[in-house]
C-alpha cells in the first residue's frame, strides 16, 4: 500500500501500481522534507504552524512506512480515512494560525470541532466503513481550497511590507493549495470511472508523485526562506 | 516499448504542465504582492507629505498670529506711550535760550524717529494689512523704510496688471521677500538691489530680487550642519512648497544673488 500524502484509492488495486512505480521517490521526498523541516527549529521568531510542521510531515513519513511494511492488512481505507482527517484537520489549524481576519480565524475554529464530528457520522452511517469516504474527502479538500483563497486575498489586503519571497506562510500555502487543487480533481475522475486501465492508473501515479514533489518543494521554500545568506567578501 | 515511450511523454508533458501552471501562478502573485505593495508605499509617501505640509502649515500660521499679536501690543502700548510721551516733551516750557533746549530737541527728533519706526514695524508684521493693500504696495511700503536708512539703493518695478492671490499667498510671499531683503541686509554687503514684480497674462506671479553683493555657495549652505545656518533660506523653501510657488536661487561667491519667485494665482 502506498500513500500520496496519506491519500489513496477506495476501490481498485491501483495501489500496487504505486507501490511497484515510485514509493521509494515518494518515501525519500517525503523523508527529505522533514528534515528540512527540522531547520525551522533554529531560526527565530517561530510560529506555531511552522513549529508543529515538521510533526505533521514525520507522520506522514511514519504511515508511509507502515503501509509499506504491512501491505496487507484488513482494512486499508479505515486507516487513509482517519489519516487525511488528521490532515484535513493540520491544514485548517495551520490557516487559522495564518488568516489574521478574526471572523474566518473563528469559522475555522468552530470547523476543527464540527468537521470531525460530521465525518465520524459519515463513516458510521453514511458511507461504507470499509471504503474510502470520499464525501469528507471532497467536503475537506473544498474548504481547504477556500481557504487558501482566501488567504491570498488576506495577503494582497494587508499593508504587509515584507518581501513576499521571505514570507513562509505564502510558500505553505501555495503548496497545500496546489496539492488539494491538483488531487481534488483527479481523485474524482477515480471515482467517477469503473475500469480504469492499468496505463492511466500508471500515469495517474506519476501526476501524484509529480504533485508530491511540487508541494514539498514549496514546503521546503517556506522552511528556508526566512535564512539569510550572508555574503563575505575577502 | 512503446506504451513505455508513451507513458514517458506523458509524464514530461504533465509535469512540464503543473509546473508552468505552478510557476505563473507564484510569479502572479509576486506581481499583485509587488504592484499592492508599491501602491502602499506611495500612499504612505503621500499621507508623510501631507501631513508635514499640515505641520508647516500650522507652524507658519502660529508665526503669523504670534506676528500680528505683537504688531497690536507694539501699537496699543508702546505706540501710544510713545505719543504720550512726545506729547508730554512738546508741551515742556523750554524755550530755545534754556541749556536743556537742544538735548530737549534731539530728544524729540528721535522719540520722533522711533515711534515711525514703530510704525512701519508694527504695519509690517500685521498680516491683515499686506492683505489688505495688496502685496506690490505693501513690498514698496517696506522698502521706503529702508530706503530712509540709505544703506541701499534699491530699484523697484513693476509690470502687468496686478492680481489679488485669495488665501494666505500674498502673506506667505511678502515673509520670503522680508527674509530675502533681510539676508542682503545681513549679509550681501550690497549696495544696489533690483526687485522686480511682473505679473503675467496668464496669472503668474513672478518676483525677482538680485543684488551685487558677495554672493555665497548655495550648495555648502544647503548642506551645512549648523543649527542656525540655512534656517532662512529653509524657512523660505517652506513656505514656497506650501503655496505651490517655484523658488530659484541663483549665487556664486563673488557674483552677487538672484533669488526669483513664481507663484501661479491658482
Amino acid at each position: 500500500m502506498e500513500a500520496s500524502f496519506g491519500r489513496f484509492f477506495y476501490a481498485f488495486e491501483v495501489y500496487r501500481y504505486l507501490t511497484i512505480m515510485g514509493h521509494t521517490v515518494e518515501d525519500l521526498i517525503i523523508l527529505t522534507t522533514f528534515l528540512i523541516s527540522l531547520s525551522v527549529y533554529f531560526q527565530r521568531p517561530l510560529p506555531l504552524y511552522l513549529k508543529i510542521f515538521p510533526v505533521y510531515l514525520g507522520q506522514i513519513y511514519l504511515t508511509s512506512l507502515y503501509y509499506e511494511a504491512f501491505p496487507n492488512r484488513k482494512n486499508p481505507a479505515m486507516i487513509a480515512n482517519v489519516v487525511d482527517g488528521i490532515e484535513f484537520l493540520f491544514f485548517y489549524f495551520v490557516l487559522w494560525n495564518i488568516i489574521q481576519n478574526r471572523k474566518v480565524k473563528r469559522f475555522i475554529g468552530y470547523m476543527l470541532f464540527i468537521l470531525p464530528v460530521l465525518a465520524f457520522f459519515n463513516l458510521a452511517y453514511t458511507q461504507s466503513n470499509t471504503g474510502y469516504n470520499t464525501i469528507n474527502f471532497s467536503v475537506g479538500c473544498l474548504l481547504t481550497v477556500i481557504l487558501c483563497i482566501y488567504f491570498y486575498f488576506e495577503l494582497l489586503q494587508v499593508t504587509e511590507t515584507r518581501s513576499l519571497a521571505r514570507l513562509p506562510a505564502f510558500w505553505i500555502v501555495t503548496g497545500i493549495f496546489f496539492n488539494n487543487v491538483c488531487t481534488f480533481p483527479i481523485y474524482a475522475f477515480i471515482a467517477y470511472m469503473k475500469n480504469i486501465p492499468p496505463i492511466i492508473i500508471r500515469n495517474i501515479s506519476m501526476i501524484f508523485l509529480m504533485v508530491t514533489l511540487f508541494s514539498a518543494i514549496l514546503y521546503s521554500i517556506g522552511f528556508l526562506c526566512r535564512i539569510r545568506i550572508r555574503k563575505f567578501i575577502l | 516499448m512503446q506504451n513505455q515511450n508513451q507513458e514517458i511523454y506523458f509524464v514530461i508533458f504533465f509535469g512540464t504542465l503543473l509546473g508552468f501552471l505552478l510557476v505563473g501562478f507564484i510569479l502572479g502573485m509576486f506581481f499583485f504582492y509587488q504592484r499592492k505593495r508599491q501602491k502602499q508605499e506611495r500612499e504612505l509617501i503621500r499621507l508623510k507629505e501631507e501631513y508635514e505640509q499640515e505641520v508647516l502649515r500650522s507652524q507658519l500660521e502660529i508665526q503669523e498670529s504670534t506676528m500680528k499679536t505683537i504688531a497690536q501690543e507694539l501699537h496699543d502700548n508702546i505706540g501710544q506711550s510713545l505719543s504720550v510721551i512726545k506729547l508730554w516733551m512738546s508741551m515742556a516750557p523750554i524755550d530755545k535760550n534754556h541749556e536743556a533746549f537742544e538735548g530737549v530737541q534731539n530728544s524729540k527728533e528721535m522719540l520722533q524717529k522711533v515711534i515711525r519706526e514703530m510704525a512701519d514695524l508694527t504695519k509690517s508684521l500685521h498680516t491683515d494689512r499686506i492683505a489688505d493693500i495688496g502685496l506690490s504696495e505693501a513690498i514698496n511700503f517696506d522698502l521706503a523704510s529702508i530706503r530712509r536708512a540709505g544703506i541701499l539703493k534699491i530699484r523697484f518695478e513693476t509690470k502687468g496688471d496686478e492680481f489679488l492671490f485669495t488665501d494666505q499667498k500674498s502673506i506667505f510671499i511678502f515673509r520670503m521677500y522680508q527674509e530675502m531683503m533681510n539676508n542682503i541686509i545681513k549679509h550681501s554687503q550690497a549696495t544696489q538691489v533690483n526687485i522686480h514684480i511682473l505679473y503675467t497674462v496668464n496669472n503668474i506671479f513672478v518676483l525677482t530680487i538680485e543684488d551685487n553683493g558677495v554672493g555665497f555657495d548655495l550648495t555648502k549652505k544647503k548642506e551645512s550642519s549648523s543649527g542656525s545656518s540655512g534656517l532662512g533660506l529653509k524657512s523660505m523653501q517652506n513656505r514656497a512648497k506650501l503655496i505651490g510657488a517655484d523658488l530659484t536661487i541663483k549665487s556664486e561667491p563673488g557674483s552677487g544673488t538672484i533669488v526669483s519667485v513664481q507663484v501661479p494665482l491658482n
